[in-house]
């Protein structure tokens, strides 16, 4: 007979510190180490000869769908399209690889934001076994090298704390705010 | 287990810093070489006027070695982790001894989330208490990673003054560990506080060992900020002024029980919520008061007796953060100059600033400058 364990290790994580957002001088680091993590250009006219604006969008779509069926962090929706972005300003790539790169961006900003990130193999089947582990595995490591290991990016969702704690809201609004922010 | 803590990485990295260390030698990104090497190289020294543009300064970089595994000879083990085996090196551009971290990429998921986030994080970060990452190389299954070469940590500095530092040394060198953890600000700036949330239990045992570990943290709670990093700090101004650790259990209970009974066991004014907490109520410790420090630490003066005894607070709303403290009375004496000196320069960029000799130091100022170039001319003048 097999034992279900319904119980989930419960995740231990970081309160908010204070430290880091009621100082200005983070905010202001921010805005700076954002310029440096925005994708170059209008790739799409420059860049990507397969790949059309519609698909990105198809792409990200999923993407979205698979965070929200995974729970993942919010930050991690957000950093993986950087990634995909900043990954197709630089390299013309074919629309059969689309997929695949936007699954090794999910996993990539897993990896980076999440107390446990989401396992190759549970991605993969995501796209249907579209692609494989052993794909996902090669690509990771060619989109770390093309994005030079660059993968502590800035996207708009870091700068949600530090304004809401800087807004006068009352604390019921605030949770209104942050979920639809 | 790792360390994923940039809060944690900043602590192990930050470094105490014997000598000026020239920073030339850094990511490739803005670099600048100096001539000696250039011209080592037999490479024409760019004109001074005319920027090299990215594509040249690429292809130069890449040249001279950067990159590349040949540039660094190994020369022995140094530590083992389990996603990185650590080496000594030396770099053939500079002659320069290195740390080179071999980071293993293969794994049942890939590359390690620990090696992702360590290399991003050091990557954007530049600040001269904080271990700086020279060079990465990249190959088929292995990333390297290179650091400068730190000669000594505090456990060797105060074994080789045989535990009595010099006080004004003590200073300078907590100065530029709080200097260290205030910049872990930019760390956390890289939207990375969630890398923040990982478990205690899962901190090698080495890096933090329950000797700097705070009573709330023994106590279990999961908050993980900054103050938990203060609390060890207090510990390491202790050790420093005193040549022994302030609370060396070897057990969570032993540890809590030290703690106490030094600082008096807690009370619901001295640790608000402290008497709803089940762990602290079921240990049945006995009601210490708390002794006067300056009777355990009489070198240190009241300036710093009084950044010590707020270190050691209780309460982590009270606990002092690194960037108050640094504007604390103990560090007066250091001079204004010292706030406004860039994050990448060092503490001794200013010539008031120097390290005194300590009084148990042995034999010559050499074994504390192995690597500096102090000494060793009258070494080979030997031979």
């Amino acid at each position: 007979m097999d034992l279900f364990c319904l119980e989930k290790e419960p995740t231990i994580r970081a309160q908010r510190d204070p430290s880091i957002f009621c100082d200005n001088r983070v905010l202001k680091s921010l805005l700076t180490v954002e310029d440096r993590f925005l994708p170059q250009g209008p790739y799409f006219e420059r860049v990507q000869k397969d790949i059309k604006p519609f698909m990105r969008r198809i792409v990200a779509t999923w993407m979205l769908e698979v965070c929200e069926e995974e729970k993942c962090d919010q930050g991690v929706f957000p950093l993986a399209v950087n990634y995909l972005d900043r990954y197709l300003a630089a390299v013309p790539t074919k629309k059969c690889y689309l997929q695949l790169l936007g699954t090794v961006c999910l996993f990539l900003a897993s990896k980076m934001k999440s107390c446990q990130p989401l396992s190759a193999k549970k991605l993969c089947l995501y796209t249907d076994n579209s692609i494989t582990i052993q794909e996902l595995l090669d690509w990771e490591l060619v989109v770390l090298g093309k994005l030079k290991w660059n993968m502590a990016a800035v996207t708009p969702y870091d700068f949600i704390e530090h304004i809401l704690c800087k807004l006068p809201l009352p604390e019921d609004r605030v949770l209104l705010i942050r979920k639809h922010a | 287990g790792e360390v994923c803590s940039p809060t944690l990485v900043s602590f192990m990295c930050c470094k105490f810093q014997r000598i000026d260390v020239s920073k030339q030698m850094s990511l490739p990104m803005d670099i600048r070489l100096p001539p000696e090497i250039l011209k080592k190289l037999q490479m024409q020294s760019p004109e001074p006027c005319k920027p090299l543009s990215r594509m040249s300064r690429r292809a130069s970089l890449s040249d001279i070695g950067f990159g590349k595994l040949e540039t660094y000879v190994k020369l022995g083990k140094l530590g083992e982790g389990t996603y990185a085996t650590v080496f000594k090196g030396r770099s053939k551009l500079t002659e320069n001894l290195v740390a080179l971290k071999e980071i293993r990429l293969e794994h049942e998921e890939g590359a390690p989330c620990t090696a992702i986030r360590e290399v991003s994080l050091l990557k954007n970060l530049k600040h001269a208490n904080i271990v700086t990452l020279h060079d990465i190389i990249h190959t088929d299954r292995c990333l390297t990673l290179v650091f400068e070469y730190l000669d000594s940590d505090l456990k060797q500095y105060l074994d080789n003054c045989r535990n009595i530092m010099s006080m004004s040394n003590v200073k300078v060198f907590m100065f530029q560990l709080l200097r260290g953890l205030a910049g872990e600000l930019k760390l956390a700036d890289f939207g990375l506080a969630r890398a923040k949330s990982v478990p205690t239990k899962t901190y090698s045992n080495e890096v933090v060992t329950l000797w700097y570990r705070p009573p709330d943290v023994l106590l279990g709670s999961t908050e993980y900020s900054t103050p938990i990093d203060m609390w060890g700090v207090g510990c390491i101004l202790y050790e420093m002024a005193t040549g022994r650790p302030l609370f060396p259990g070897s057990t969570v209970k032993e540890e809590l029980h030290l703690i106490f009974r030094l600082m008096g066991t807690p009370t619901e004014e001295t640790c608000p919520g402290i008497t709803a907490n089940e762990e602290f109520r079921s240990y049945l410790f006995p009601q210490y008061r708390a002794q006067a420090l300056i009777n355990h630490v009489p070198r240190l003066d009241t300036e710093g007796i009084d950044l010590l005894t707020t270190l050691l607070l209780y309460d982590t709303r009270k606990r002092i953060s690194a960037e108050a403290s640094l504007r604390h009375a103990y560090f007066l004496s250091l001079g204004e100059d010292i706030h406004s000196i860039p994050d990448t320069a060092s503490v001794f960029s200013l010539k008031d600033i120097q390290l005194q000799k300590d009084p148990g130091h042995r034999s010559s100022f050499d074994c504390f400058f192995p690597n500096s170039g102090r000494g060793k001319n009258r070494r080979q003048s030997v031979f």
